[in-house]
């Protein structure tokens, strides 16, 4: 068997961006472990090089990369189209900040709180949702997108939701033993969430449960056959992703201290959408990429042209199709792979000639 | 003859008058026929027949007009389509239905779905038997590939394989599922004389290795009477003979069904 544990430990591990065939073994579990030491050095490094509002800005995107894991799990892993998943972000924030301004709840009770929320009422809608698929589905969560602003916005809701002028909290302090700053608390606070949600998505990604997703994106007929429930799945899914979404929105409402309605207009949903098809589509590292697209290009393009920002966005857009069709994530990945092949090759042939 | 009995007692699956409509037409019309423990039968019949949709009914794809269908004596008209693995009926498809973009090794360990026990939350949090029922199971999958001979492409997705292959890997996934009762579908077609020669063989080993009571739907005369100890035939959805193959070969019915009136 000692082909099967090769399998495991290279081929399986990564079920996507797959691209290149003939994959040692070895490659992808050193890829992995080397990119997990490049991230926690830069996490590390970063708030030393940062200044205030860059941190914040990082924090922001490490938020919208929680959101993406979820996202992905219904969309890379189970190919179920999300284009309303700013709803669920919306809810999570919500329910963060009535949780903190209005009941006084510490923080992690008002995350805590905002995942259960998020997770049920993202069950609640997965069960509807399991007569569509494909387009209808599409449109279905489109509905999700545009009415919950407005809902939030309601006259009879102003006591719970504060109508327009949202809920606004106090910046969050960290304890006293510890010597940091607000910004860099509210970073770390980032940083450790992030972790945990990657922690989890990884772990669901794979094994009996990432497969029978994949299995359903593949073919669910085949994978009903095979004894997946695909109905109780594709729920589970819509939930766990709904509180991958409400854990994003309360970080967010944590780190900027404002909700309104106006955050989390359809232009949030499509834009999450947009960050883990570039990101890369069923892959954990893509939400990371993500995060950041969707909060950083945007401004480099108003950079770029303060008169036509979506034009130079559109055209990044499409540039990064062609360059990366399996998404950032994928094109790391393969850029890793040439790198460690040139080391590998390098050393072989210094070999030789000794 | 106590054993024999026993075949007689429980049959592995019994169709009784099972009939199936989309909108006016009848695919299948009071079908009833048995197939006993551990035989081999062959379900033939001109295309149209209804063999597909007979399978499709099994496996609960679809849901019968009226009629009843037994697994061992136990109702299956009535479970939703996952809970039919669980009662030890694998299948194979006509036209493939793997996830192409998966590796071989992981199409045949969704096959183990049924048999893994982790939940959402021991999955998430990668607890205690997680780890090692995985690696259990992927040798077992892993051996299924080295029985159909594909264990050096385990780790390639299945749309790069040949059509061939991606066959053998569809019966390794239905055995995955750890089947009493095996449902092939038109396992040669599309199939070259060698790879049929080889499949063949792979079916009745597989079938003695692990004591398969299979249900086969094929065209190629050759492999049915190599492989199958009784037929039965169907014509527009109506069952027109059934016995041992040399008593199907024979029948009046039969044979006009197949080579038309005059013969």
């Amino acid at each position: 068997m000692d082909l099967a544990r090769q399998c495991d430990q290279g081929k399986v591990g990564i079920l996507l961006n797959r691209r290149s065939q003939g994959y040692d073994a070895g490659f992808e579990q050193l890829g992995n472990i080397g990119g997990t030491v490049i991230l926690l050095l830069a996490a590390t490094c970063l708030p030393f090089v940062l200044k205030g509002y860059q941190l914040f800005q990082v924090s922001l995107a490490l938020s919208y990369a929680v959101t993406l894991l979820g996202l992905n799990l219904l969309t890379g892993w189970t190919g179920q189209i999300s284009i309303g998943h700013g709803a669920f972000v919306a809810v999570g924030a919500y329910v963060a900040a009535f949780a903190v301004a209005k009941l006084g709840s510490p923080y992690v009770v008002a995350i805590l709180l905002a995942i259960v929320i998020c997770f049920a009422v993202g069950l609640a809608f997965g069960i509807p949702a399991l007569r569509f698929e494909g387009h209808h589905l599409a449109l279905m969560t489109f509905v999700l997108a545009i009415f919950l602003p407005q809902l939030l916005k309601a006259e009879r809701f102003v006591p719970l939701t504060g109508g327009v002028n949202g809920i606004t909290l106090k910046k969050p302090l960290p304890p006293e033993w510890l010597p940091v700053n607000s910004d860099l608390f509210l970073y770390m606070i980032s940083c450790s969430i992030l972790a945990v949600g990657f922690f989890l998505a990884w772990n669901l990604g794979r094994g009996r449960i990432g497969r029978a997703l994949l299995a359903i994106r593949e073919h669910p007929t085949a994978a009903a056959a095979m004894g997946v429930n695909v109905a109780f799945f594709k729920i589970m899914v819509f939930g766990i992703s709904a509180a991958f979404a409400g854990a994003g929105g309360a970080l967010g409402a944590l780190l900027v201290q404002y909700v309104s309605p106006d955050s989390f207009t359809l232009f949030l949903s499509i834009s999450l959408l947009v960050g883990i098809v570039v990101g890369g589509l069923g892959s954990v590292s893509g939400a990371l990429f993500g995060g950041f697209f969707i909060l950083f290009v945007p401004s480099i393009a108003e950079n770029v042209s303060k008169a036509m920002p979506w034009t130079v966005y559109g055209a990044f857009l499409i540039a990064l199709m062609f360059l990366a069709p399996d998404g950032i994530a994928g094109l790391v990945g393969r850029l890793g792979h040439w790198i460690v092949e040139q080391v590998v090759s390098r050393n072989s042939r210094s070999r030789g000639t000794e | 003859m106590a054993p024999n009995q026993d075949r007689e007692a429980v049959p592995m699956l019994e169709v009784c008058d099972l009939s199936m409509r989309f909108g006016g037409v009848f695919a299948l019309r009071d079908v009833s026929f048995k197939v006993l423990q551990g035989e081999t039968c062959g379900l033939i019949g001109p295309n149209g027949a209804g063999k597909t949709t007979l399978f499709n009914c099994i496996s609960r794809i679809y849901k019968p007009t009226s009629g009843n269908i037994c697994v061992q004596n136990r109702s299956i008209s009535k479970l939703p389509t996952h809970e039919i693995a669980s009662l030890g009926v694998g299948r194979t498809f006509q036209n493939l239905a793997l996830f192409p973009k998966l590796s071989l090794l992981e199409n045949v360990m969704i096959g183990a779905h049924i048999h893994l026990k982790t939940g959402f939350a021991e999955a998430a949090l990668g607890l205690g038997r997680t780890k090692r029922q995985e690696t259990q199971k992927r040798d077992e999958a892993f051996e299924l590939l080295e029985i159909v001979g594909l264990s050096k492409q385990a780790g390639e997705p299945v749309w790069s394989q040949p059509f061939g292959y991606q066959k053998r890997v569809e019966l390794a996934r239905a055995l995955a599922t750890q089947p009493k009762l095996l449902l092939l579908d038109e396992p040669a077609a599309g199939l070259n004389p060698s790879e049929l020669r080889g499949f063949q063989e792979l079916i009745s080993s597989v079938r003695r290795r692990f004591g398969l009571t299979i249900l086969l739907v094929e065209h190629h005369f050759g492999l049915v009477m190599a492989l199958c100890e009784r037929l039965v035939a169907l014509n527009f959805g109506r069952k027109i003979a059934e016995g041992s193959p040399e008593e199907v070969r024979a029948d009046p019915e039969f044979v006009r069904a197949y080579l038309g009136d005059k013969v």
